[in-house]
């Protein structure tokens, strides 16, 4: 069996230069854990995640470096957490979507589509590996949920 | 012979099994060689400076250029590599306890948050941590604290970040143990002693730090402003609350202390730096797992070692084994003879200190903006060793004090020299790379514009301080 099978297609994307309260609004509004970027031709960015959106509220220089781990000193509330993410609400998403793991193709077997969902801990992209455009997503539900005999 | 690689593949590494050089060349050709390709590969940064230290080292014994293996460690300065790794660990240890970021922080509430008196305490900060640890670690955790604060203070961080490069090493520049090329002269020299180096050489930094630190204010001090609000941010931090292990602390403060004090009494006693650093690096080990399990203790010891620079160290390891193997094949001669001929015609030994003590100091300044400043002090020291002796047999015998003047402006040359681009120190290194990473890349080109002159200005009061202190 292999990706394609079971990959969800035409999934929920953000344009790489939509801002990132939008792309911020997709992850609340769906409850996802990323959601993936694409250009204007559809091909693969990154994603945009909890991480990323998590990393946005902290001072840059906490996030650029394991030497800053603790924070205690700065003494923040909500405000200045707020603060920072208001900063970035108009920057293009684009900036800000990662490689969360490896990008899975409509061909990968099965097997090793559970490998990399396991180690990367996050929803993956198929992607055509010719045009470089995202076809499909596949979730940990995906696989488990056709185990467990729900319906596609 | 290609004997001679199979006999040293095959384990000729004792001292009985000579190693005759490959194909009967030169070893002088050789090792000529394998030094310019080595230096020029770690010139390009395209492979990690280590390994290609390394296998240029490896190449020494291989090709025949030592006669076995032995030889070839002979050349290795285990007092720098001891110096270097005990100090690294008392680091390791230091850092978990947050009083790098305490200090960062403690600093910038002393001067109400305005940002040119954050300037002027971070720098003085970095400058002494430079001197008392090392400066690529004070870097590495002055540079992220220093980016927070300015991010509160929702200023450009590129003045704070350019000040703490050039006070890093201005500030190494004053101890033995600040900055690489002092390790090496305190480490290779006999008669320098840590203390040598509080008494010549840190005197003058002072006033280069004032003299630096006025035109940063000219260039950016007097036109940094930051808002009330963002200035209320910084003065909200609670600076107690970096310190994340107070018994740690304490025990890291005492065993710097006595490691400090161990360098200073140390040498009379004829207990090298690298046993001192060593001895306390072990011991804060020691302190720092007393109260745990048996599986913790291994665990902390292993990831303390974990967080020594085993590049840097490495690196070194395979200068040392290319610079020996340069000395050994008489190639260090040729270049100790281009030193001495730049004496020809000096009336006494006098009048060639002068001209050696400038032209070290300059030619060591300018090369260190340009190239890695350890490799060139590596193989300065044992080049002006051998133009000492032979001086002498020429008759222009230079005593100890000449000699020293020589050292201080080796030393001077190649730590100021550092300041000089981007590329001249790997505190500087550092930095631009932490910088990038949070988002304000620091261009080459700017900071060479900035540095340059100023790197220049240094030198040029070192210069006077030499001349006025050891020349007339």
């Amino acid at each position: 069996m292999t990706c394609s099978e079971i990959m969800t297609s035409n999934p929920v994307t953000v344009r790489a230069t939509e801002p990132v309260a939008a792309a911020t609004a997709v992850l609340r509004d769906n409850h996802f854990r990323s959601v993936p970027v694409v250009d204007e031709d559809g091909k693969m960015v990154g994603q945009f995640g909890i991480q990323a959106l998590l990393a946005l509220i902290l001072p840059k220089a906490a996030v650029a470096d394991d030497h800053l781990s603790n924070l205690r000193y700065l003494n923040d509330d909500l405000a200045d957490l707020q603060r920072r993410l208001v900063e970035e609400h108009d920057q293009p998403v684009g900036k800000y979507a990662e490689e969360v793991g490896p990008v899975l193709h409509p061909d990968t077997a099965i097997s090793q589509v559970v490998v990399h969902l396991t180690e990367s801990r996050n929803n993956l992209p198929v992607v055509d590996e010719a045009s470089g455009k995202l076809i499909g997503m596949v979730s940990y539900w995906d696989i488990i949920g056709r185990i467990l005999g729900d319906k596609k | 012979m290609i004997l001679s690689l199979a006999t040293t593949l095959l384990g000729g590494g004792g001292e009985g099994h000579g190693v005759e050089p490959l194909f009967g060349w030169d070893p002088l050709w050789i090792s000529g060689v394998i030094f310019v390709l080595t230096y020029g590969i770690i010139m390009t940064e395209k492979y990690n400076r280590a390994v290609v230290a390394l296998l240029g080292a490896g190449a020494m014994i291989l090709f025949g250029v030592y006669p076995n293996q032995t030889a070839a460690i002979h050349g290795i300065d285990w007092n720098t590599i001891g110096l270097l790794t005990g100090m690294m660990v008392i680091v390791a240890v230091t850092q978990r306890t947050g009083v790098f970021q305490f200090l960062a922080i403690w600093s910038a509430k002393k001067v109400n948050a305005r940002p040119w008196g954050i300037l002027v305490m971070l720098s003085i900060v970095t400058a002494v941590l430079s001197a008392l640890l090392d400066n690529v670690t004070t870097v590495l955790l002055i540079a992220p604290v220093t980016l927070l604060i300015t991010e509160e203070l929702e200023i450009a961080p590129y003045p704070f970040l350019f000040a703490e490069i050039l006070f890093s090493n201005i500030g190494g520049t004053a101890t033995l143990i600040g900055d690489p090329p002092n390790i090496l002269i305190g480490s290779q020299v006999d008669t320098i002693t840590f203390n040598s180096f509080l008494t010549e050489v840190a005197p003058i930094v002072p006033l280069i730090f004032i003299m630096t630190l006025l035109p940063i204010y000219v260039m950016w001090g007097r036109k940094l402003t930051a808002s009330d609000e963002a200035m209320a941010r910084v003065m909200n931090f609670k600076a107690k609350e970096a310190i994340t292990n107070v018994p740690l602390l304490k025990k890291s403060l005492a065993v710097l202390a006595m490691v400090l004090l161990g360098f200073m009494v140390g040498h009379p006693l004829g207990f090298e730096p690298a046993t001192v650093a060593m001895v306390g690096g072990a011991l804060l080990l020691l302190l720092d797992n007393l109260s745990r399990t048996p599986e913790e203790k291994s665990e902390n010891v292993h990831h303390t070692f974990g967080e020594v620079e085993w590049v840097t160290i490495f690196f070194f390891v395979g200068l040392f084994v290319i610079v020996h193997g340069l000395e050994n094949a008489g190639a260090l001669d040729i270049l100790a003879e281009k030193v001495v001929g730049f004496t020809e015609g000096a009336a006494d030994s006098a009048e060639v200190t002068t001209r050696l003590s400038i032209a070290v100091l300059w030619v060591s300044a300018v090369a260190s903006a340009i190239v890695d400043n350890i490799p060139f002090v590596a193989t300065m020291i044992p080049t002006l060793k051998t133009a000492f002796v032979q001086l002498s047999e020429q008759g222009s015998v230079l005593d100890l004090d000449q000699q020293h003047a020589i050292w201080w402006s080796l030393s001077l040359g190649a730590c100021l020299g550092g300041n000089g681009s981007l590329i001249g120190a790997s505190a500087n290194l550092i930095v631009a790379g932490f910088a990038e990473r949070a988002g304000s890349p620091i261009r080459f080109l700017t900071f060479l514009k900035h540095a340059f002159p100023l790197m220049l200005f240094s030198v040029a009061i070192a210069t006077v301080y030499i001349y006025l202190r050891y020349l007339v």
